[in-house]
């Protein structure tokens, strides 16, 4: 074999060698870049799920603390954990009318009082109903509350009325 | 043949050259993005943070105060009386939060150390919202009083929140600091028209859109904005004192950038004030209907301060510079004759069912 060519030959297994180097290089950096991808996926994921709950317990809080449905007792003194069940009916009825106003409150959430978890009679009343058609996800968050109902006849501490053991369901959804 | 293989080393060096050239690139890439990604992160969980202050706060039945330190950031808070636009964002993030129906008053800019949320529950007579006000503990407050208002003053210089810069004064020619980014006159018992910022030249030499001043009447509130040496007055608006141990509306003057920022936020009370007083209303009509035969209860409940508060706000929500949205006509749907709170005291010392 002449000397040239092998020369040339050596030449082009060297730049091949390279080529290869750079191949398996790029290769590495593919994982790499993969991997990261992957994990800024798994990273927004769980800031989406961690988004989620905190709007859960935001939603929550304001279906809790509603000023529309909430006892009162004279000169603004709230009870604790409270609904006045005259309140929620008259706000169920009419939610309707403002449905765009509540839902910039509410957004993607259903929320709802059983008025006695003691009694096996549906008594179910809607508060807000924003549950969208199609979702990922749902939270559940339940607040054990009084359910006052002054036109009964009874006490309900110092008060007419008589207090029922019952539940605000609030439903968020994703 | 010679040449060729010559081609072979130069070859080599470009390629290195090339791979190095993207090595590198792909790296300053990556840094470029973190740093981005990192810097969105922070905004978003401050803005977050700032958004869960402001549920808590909004939502409780007591008064609040929350501090939060913002070294180097910088909020806009947006709330347009007109378009109805009310948003607050960190500046230059272009990462607004809608705020349509909270009740935000505070400066249009909020830098410095830290950040003041102050939260005041408004009742009419009954609960109907939380006041959010926020501030900078870099902007000077500075309460301009009549020397006869000593006692007012003192007051309402101890009511603010720690972290902010409060100054008494009686005559503008006293020292005051004035490296405050922003100067809020509070005036009591004196006319801001009268006075000449000649007299000090650390106030005279801040930017016009620096300082402003307002005063708090009876049943308005009028917002100044200085020009030149003088105040000149900028607009009124309606002030409805609250039936609150402090009169969050007060404040919420006080705390508010502008005239149009105030109007923003109060039509966003007013909105919620009619909606709550349905529901009050339709709760005594049940009332009146159930006690229509007890002659001591029966008659003291009446829906005549109900009607008159579901008419003015309507006419306020309208327009809330309208010659007929009157605060006394807000006032005598709870005091007086017809007033909510007024029967609700009667029928408390009756020992009868209350109307909230």
């Amino acid at each position: 074999m002449p000397f040239n060519l092998l020369k040339m030959q050596k030449a082009q297994i060297k730049m091949t060698e390279t080529i290869g180097v750079l191949v398996v290089f790029f290769i590495l950096i593919l994982f790499g870049f993969i991997f990261y991808a992957q994990y800024q996926k798994s990273a927004i994921r769980e800031h989406q799920q961690e988004a989620t709950v905190k709007r859960a317990v935001a939603t929550s809080l304001k279906a809790f603390y509603l000023p529309e449905i909430r006892c009162t007792r004279g000169f603004d003194v709230a009870f604790t954990a409270c609904i006045d069940i005259d309140k929620a009916e008259i706000f169920s009825a009419t939610i309707e009318e403002n449905f765009n106003f509540y839902s910039n409150i509410f957004g993607k959430a259903d929320i709802y009082i059983i008025r006695d978890v003691l009694s096996s009679a549906d008594s179910r009343i809607q508060i807000y109903n924003g549950a969208p058609e199609e979702f990922s996800k749902k939270i559940p968050i339940r607040f054990p509350i009084s359910v006052y109902d002054a036109k009964l006849v009874g006490t309900c501490g110092d008060l007419p009325g008589i207090c029922r053991f019952g539940i605000l369901g609030v439903d968020i959804y994703d | 043949m010679k040449k060729k293989s010559q081609l072979a080393i130069p070859f080599h060096w470009v390629f290195i050259l090339i791979a190095g050239a993207i090595i590198l690139l792909f790296f300053i890439t990556m840094i470029y993005r973190q740093k981005a990604a990192a810097e969105e992160k922070i905004t978003i969980t401050l803005i977050s943070d700032i958004e869960e202050i402001f549920v808590g706060a909004g939502s409780g039945e007591e008064e609040a105060i929350h501090v939060i330190d913002i070294p180097r950031t910088e909020f806009e808070f947006i709330c347009d009386y007109k378009t109805d636009v009310s948003e607050y964002s960190i500046k230059g993030t272009g990462i607004p939060r809608q705020t349509p129906t909270e009740a935000i008053f505070s400066p249009d800019l909020i830098k410095g150390k830290q950040l003041v949320i102050w939260s005041l529950p408004w009742s009419f007579p009954f609960k109907i919202t939380n006041l959010m006000l926020v501030s900078s503990s870099d902007v000077r407050y500075v309460i301009f009083h009549n020397p006869n208002m000593e006692d007012t003053a003192i007051d309402l210089k101890n009511d603010m929140p720690d972290p902010l810069a409060v100054d008494l004064m009686t005559s503008i020619s006293e020292t005051l600091d004035t490296s405050n980014y922003k100067i809020k006159f509070i005036f009591l018992g004196v006319d801001p028209t009268k006075i000449d910022l000649n007299s000090n030249k650390g106030v005279l030499n801040k930017k016009e859109e620096d300082v402003s001043a307002v005063k708090i009447e009876s049943n308005f509130v009028r917002f100044y904005q200085k020009q030149g040496s003088k105040f000149v007055p900028e607009s009124n608006a309606i002030y409805l004192s609250s039936f609150n141990e402090k009169d969050a509306l007060y404040y919420a003057a006080i705390f508010s950038e502008d005239a149009g920022q105030y109007k923003c936020g109060l039509k966003k009370m007013i909105k919620r004030l009619e909606l709550v007083n349905e529901i009050y209303k339709e709760r005594t009509e049940n009332l009146i209907n159930y006690f229509s035969s007890d002659p001591i209860c029966g008659p003291i409940y009446s829906l005549a301060g109900f009607e008159e508060i579901s008419y003015i706000s309507n006419i306020c929500i309208e327009d809330l510079d309208s010659d007929f949205c009157d605060a006394q006509r807000f006032q005598n749907g709870v005091v007086g004759d017809m007033g909510i709170k007024e029967r609700n005291e009667i029928l408390q010392d009756a020992g009868c069912l209350l109307i909230y």
